[in-house]
Order: structure tokens, then C-alpha cells, then sequence
């Protein structure tokens, strides 16, 4: 019971960094240092610039704390400082473009309905070699469809979570994480396929 | 229902997030269509192992600690 009474919500924390307060802030690093530096380096794939992220994420909201002006959007915050300076990291080792907006892009992943992989057992779908299947086609998305998947689905974060960090609709994150999802579904369809098939005709 | 429509309706399906006629629909189209039954069952699928296949990686204590010191010193040269 005393427990819930312990939590302090991020908008308290956040007032009190504000005033001078030091704790606040140290609290507010030990709740969000490690979810900075996942997200920095799901999206990175690389540990010390995630670390190097996070550090400056942290000066960055240090610095600019005062420019906040509803402290209950604190995490959103964060979140979109943190995918701005991965960006940031990917831009300047030239592995991100920006690209037409997903919304724009008329082609829809093509839909394999018919072949139904979901039957297999535990040790094919979770094998060394899917995984790493399908690690390599979430790093391939392109890179406003990979940041949502990888913030939902990996990171665990809501619509509106990401809506807010990434400064996008709800609707644009799930059309975004639709196209995604697909695209990675159609991956595994194509590469679960052998299991089905005939001796010899497989991959 | 169209097959594209319920496609598109996944998401919302998953996340409980529809009314109970669309789900009733969707739930009888699971029924009509084997296309469509598979699709969301891959499509599921698919979540759960994009969800699986990241090892969680912690940033070191160290790391932390460092950058904890290096906010204090930041904070209050600030003020």
C-alpha cells in the first residue's frame, strides 16, 4: 500500500528540476536513462553511440528543461530528443534519408494471405536464423516506418506516445506501423515457406 | 467485410480498441475467410516475435553514474 504512495509522477519530478532540485533530477535519470539508451540504440545498432546519445539527450533536457511548458508530456519529450539525436547519429554517418512520407507511398506491401506459418513449432519461429531474419528486415525499413515498429513493438511505447515524440497523428503511426508490420510479415511468410515445402524445393 | 478492410483493421483488433459489431464482423469474416484468418494469424505472429527477438540491453551502471555526475555539476553550474 505504501508502495503506490512512493511513486512520483514525471510532471513532479519535472517541477522539481525546475526549481533547483537535484534529486528530481537524479531521479528522473535513473527512471529513463536505460529507455533512452535502448531507443538510441535499437534505432543506432550501435552501443557507444547510444551511450553518447544518451548523454547528450540528458544535457539537452537539462538545459532546456524551462521550454517546457506542460511537464505531463515530459517522457513524449524525451523521446522525441532522443530519436532527433539518433537521427542526428544516422545523418552524419550518412545511414538515414528522408524519405516520402509512408502516407504518400502508393504501394502497399503485397498481402500473402494463404500460407499459414503461424503452426510451426517454437524452436523454427524463434531459431537463431529467423531472428536474425528478421532483425535485418526491421534495420531495412525505411527509416519512418523502422522508428515506429521499433518504439511499439520493441520498445512498448503507445500510439499516442509515439504520436507525440515523433510530432506525427495517431492515425499516421498506425499506418506507418500497418505498413511495417506487413512488410516484416511478408519477410517471414517468404522465409518460413521452406518449411513447407516439398524436400528439394526448399531455399 | 472486404479483405483489405479487415486487414487494416488489425491493429485495432488487437488493441481491443473497436466497437463490438466491427469485432463480431471481423470474428465471422475469421470464420468465412481462410485468407483472412491466416493473414491476422501471421500477422500476430509477427508481433510477438518482433517482440521476442530483441535481447533487453541494459546501459552500465557506470555509464549512469557518470552521466549522473556530470548532470549534478551541469545542474548547478547553471544557477
Amino acid at each position: 500500500m505504501g508502495k503506490k504512495k512512493d511513486i512520483v509522477s514525471d510532471a513532479v519530478l519535472v517541477r522539481g528540476i525546475k526549481h533547483g532540485d537535484a534529486t528530481a533530477m537524479e531521479e528522473i535519470v535513473r527512471r529513463y536513462s536505460n529507455k533512452v539508451y535502448n531507443l538510441a540504440y535499437h534505432l543506432t545498432r550501435d552501443a557507444s553511440a547510444a551511450e553518447e546519445i544518451m548523454q547528450e539527450v540528458f544535457l539537452t533536457i537539462i538545459s532546456k528543461i524551462n521550454t517546457l511548458t506542460n511537464d505531463a508530456y515530459f517522457s513524449t519529450w524525451l523521446y522525441r530528443v532522443a530519436t532527433n539525436a539518433s537521427y542526428g547519429f544516422l545523418r552524419k554517418e550518412r545511414k538515414f534519408t528522408d524519405q516520402t512520407p509512408i502516407e504518400e507511398a502508393d504501394q502497399e506491401p503485397s498481402i500473402d494471405y494463404e500460407y499459414d506459418w503461424s503452426t510451426l513449432p517454437d524452436d523454427i519461429l524463434l531459431s537463431e536464423e529467423s531472428r536474425t531474419i528478421l532483425q535485418t528486415s526491421i534495420d531495412s525499413l525505411p527509416d519512418n516506418m523502422r522508428t515506429v515498429v521499433i518504439m511499439k513493438d520493441i520498445e512498448g511505447l503507445s500510439n499516442e506516445e509515439i504520436a507525440q515524440s515523433l510530432g506525427l497523428s495517431v492515425p499516421a503511426v498506425k499506418s506507418r506501423l500497418h505498413r511495417g508490420r506487413l512488410i516484416l510479415r511478408d519477410v517471414l511468410s517468404d522465409y518460413f515457406r521452406k518449411y513447407t515445402l516439398p524436400e528439394g524445393e526448399g531455399v | 467485410m472486404k479483405c483489405m478492410i479487415c486487414s487494416s483493421l488489425f491493429q485495432d483488433y488487437l488493441e481491443n480498441t473497436l466497437s463490438q459489431d466491427i469485432i463480431d464482423e471481423m470474428n465471422n469474416n475469421f470464420q468465412l475467410c481462410e485468407k483472412c484468418k491466416v493473414c491476422f494469424k501471421t500477422y500476430s505472429l509477427t508481433i510477438r516475435l518482433s517482440q521476442k527477438i530483441e535481447q533487453p540491453c541494459c546501459v552500465s551502471p557506470e555509464t549512469v553514474d557518470k552521466l549522473r555526475q556530470m548532470l549534478i555539476e551541469r545542474f548547478f553550474s547553471r544557477r
